[in-house]
């Protein structure tokens, strides 16, 4: 598999050939939503170009700790009843094993190892009020056909030994699990290279002008690298989308958060699911080289420009204190390194997936929890963009959101 | 597996002879897996273990065996149990003495304590 990467970034030096004239779909971004975007559309016959300002995979699709979160999650709790929240949550997580079963299928259509492991997942609780919520998330997971099973006492102790024994409970997910973020993107643009796709770095976009001419709709796109003209523009620039949507004048309810990422010395396979907190921020998993990545969205320094990040100490600290509060016996496990990365973050927590209502040819596509819904939502663009399926998009993920009503 | 333990020919008590005028630090003694040897003051770990014939100081998860290689803390090929603290740098330890040296194979184990709650 390595040996196929490395044929295929080969191909790069074509990433830096001159920009082609003008281009049926234009990406923006080529990250895991441009990346799988580029695929998904190459396999119904449409011709595409993912543009990058830096290069392939190097952003958030890149930086993150690959993991497939399909469990109701902290994050999307704006209440501390999920019941408030029930018709979101209940789309998201009807979403979320349809990603499970994308990300399952993936790598038999592509061919390819993506490191894919359903090694199961597990979200504790340290309070009762954390227990509780647990019961209540699970029902909203069953009713939206979601397997997830409520773990505690002497059940959880023999489940997962390896927990501090003043764990409340726990919820485990049987379809949870990783992909190798490093593999991931380039295997995918590579598959979608040989159905067509053409992919260009080091291509910031400068300017976009929208033309609504006789003969349809047509995007004038300057670029650091030439100008190049598509009938439709898709937006995957992620957590930087809102700078690509304001050179149209679209503003997108979106910003970018900096996070933190930890990885340990490697020991012995002790840890198989992944672990997470329903009140707490944290993922922790063993990968199978025998290290332990330990994340979960602790801030780090949000940077304007594609550069890597400053890391905050004191996040370091505190996402390995909860690490260990979890599982005591990693307390003699020394970090190794820490980094950080980027993340898209909605104002009101749904994806941005589909085509502007007010300005018809652009499209958007930005997911929550990226990694693990990106190739999901860019299937649901294409399947849209070529209407080969039922318009499947919840109106909640509409582009035009965040825009004032006048302007709509 | 060849050379894991005390290599063959090699002298015991092989280090660099001292220049006029230098002299060596105190001796003391180590114990390398459960064989006492001796090792001066100022010697790192990786020193000890390679004068007293063990050029090979850990194996890796496949069982290759690894010693010192970049010697200066950066490849972390030569990690060994020092003082029951797994993936120690031989070569960025201090040899001390009655230090226990314990030769690593793959992959170290977790040591569980008994009382596992977490006082935060």
């Amino acid at each position: 598999m390595i040996e196929q990467l490395l044929e295929s970034q080969s191909a790069s030096f074509e990433f830096l050939e001159p920009l082609p004239m003008e281009v049926d779909v234009l990406i923006v971004g080529g990250g895991i939503v441009g990346s799988s975007l580029a695929y998904f559309l190459g396999q119904r016959g449409v011709e595409s170009l993912v543009l990058e300002r830096g290069e392939i995979n190097r952003e958030a699709s890149g930086t993150n700790a690959g993991s497939f979160h399909f469990q109701i999650a902290l994050h999307q709790l704006t209440s501390s009843d999920p019941k408030d929240d029930m018709d979101r949550l209940l789309t998201e997580v009807r979403l979320h094993t349809e990603a499970a079963d994308l990300w399952k299928s993936l790598e038999g259509d592509l061919k390819v190892d993506l490191g894919v492991h359903e090694t199961g997942g597990l979200m504790v609780a340290e309070t009762d009020e954390e227990f509780r919520l647990l019961h209540s998330k699970q029902k909203i997971e069953a009713a939206a056909g979601l397997e997830t099973h409520v773990l505690s006492g002497k059940e959880l102790k023999e489940f997962a030994p390896y927990l501090a024994s003043d764990i409340k409970g726990a919820s485990f997910c049987p379809r949870e699990g990783h992909a190798d973020p490093l593999l991931a993107v380039p295997l995918i643009l590579m598959r979608a290279q040989e159905l067509g796709a053409q992919v260009r770095t080091q291509a910031a976009v400068t300017s976009i002008e929208r033309v609504d001419g006789k003969d349809g709709v047509r995007f004038i796109v300057q670029t650091s690298r030439g100008v190049v003209q598509a009938r439709r523009l898709v937006n995957a620039a992620g957590a930087w989308a809102n700078d690509i949507s304001m050179l149209l004048g679209h503003s997108l309810p979106i910003h970018a958060e900096g996070l933190h990422v930890n990885v340990t010395e490697p020991r012995e396979p002790i840890l198989t699911p992944m672990l997470q907190h329903i009140g707490r921020r944290l993922t922790l998993k063993q990968t199978s080289k025998g290290t332990f990545i330990i994340g979960g969205g602790w801030p780090a320094r949000p940077e304007l420009q594609p550069q890597r990040y400053s890391n905050y100490w004191a996040s370091a600290a505190g996402n390995a204190a909860v690490a260990l509060r979890v599982m005591p016996m990693l307390q003699d496990v020394r970090l190794v390194r820490t980094w950080s990365g980027v993340m898209a973050f909605m104002n009101d927590l749904s994806p941005i997936v589909g085509e502007s209502q007010s300005l018809p040819g652009y499209h958007v596509c930005i997911a929550t929890t990226g990694f693990t819904l990106g190739p999901m939502m860019a299937q649901l663009l294409a399947e849209s963009m070529v209407a080969d399926k039922d318009f499947r998009i919840p109106q909640s993920y509409a582009v035009d959101r965040g825009l004032p009503l006048m302007t709509r | 597996m060849t050379g894991w333990r005390r290599s063959e020919g090699v002298n015991p008590q092989s280090r660099m002879p001292l220049p006029e005028g230098v002299s060596r630090g105190a001796q003391f003694s180590v114990v390398v897996n459960d064989e006492k040897v001796s090792a001066f003051e100022g010697e790192s770990v990786a020193t000890v273990l390679m004068a007293n014939g063990y050029p090979i100081m850990r194996t890796t998860q496949k069982g290759e065996p690894r010693g010192v290689f970049c010697g200066m803390g950066v490849c972390f090929d030569c990690l060994v149990i020092v003082d029951e603290v797994p993936n120690s740098r031989a070569c960025m330890t201090w040899a001390a003495p009655d230090m226990r040296i314990i030769q690593q194979q793959g992959l170290t184990r977790m040591r569980v304590q008994e009382d596992d709650s977490f006082d935060a």
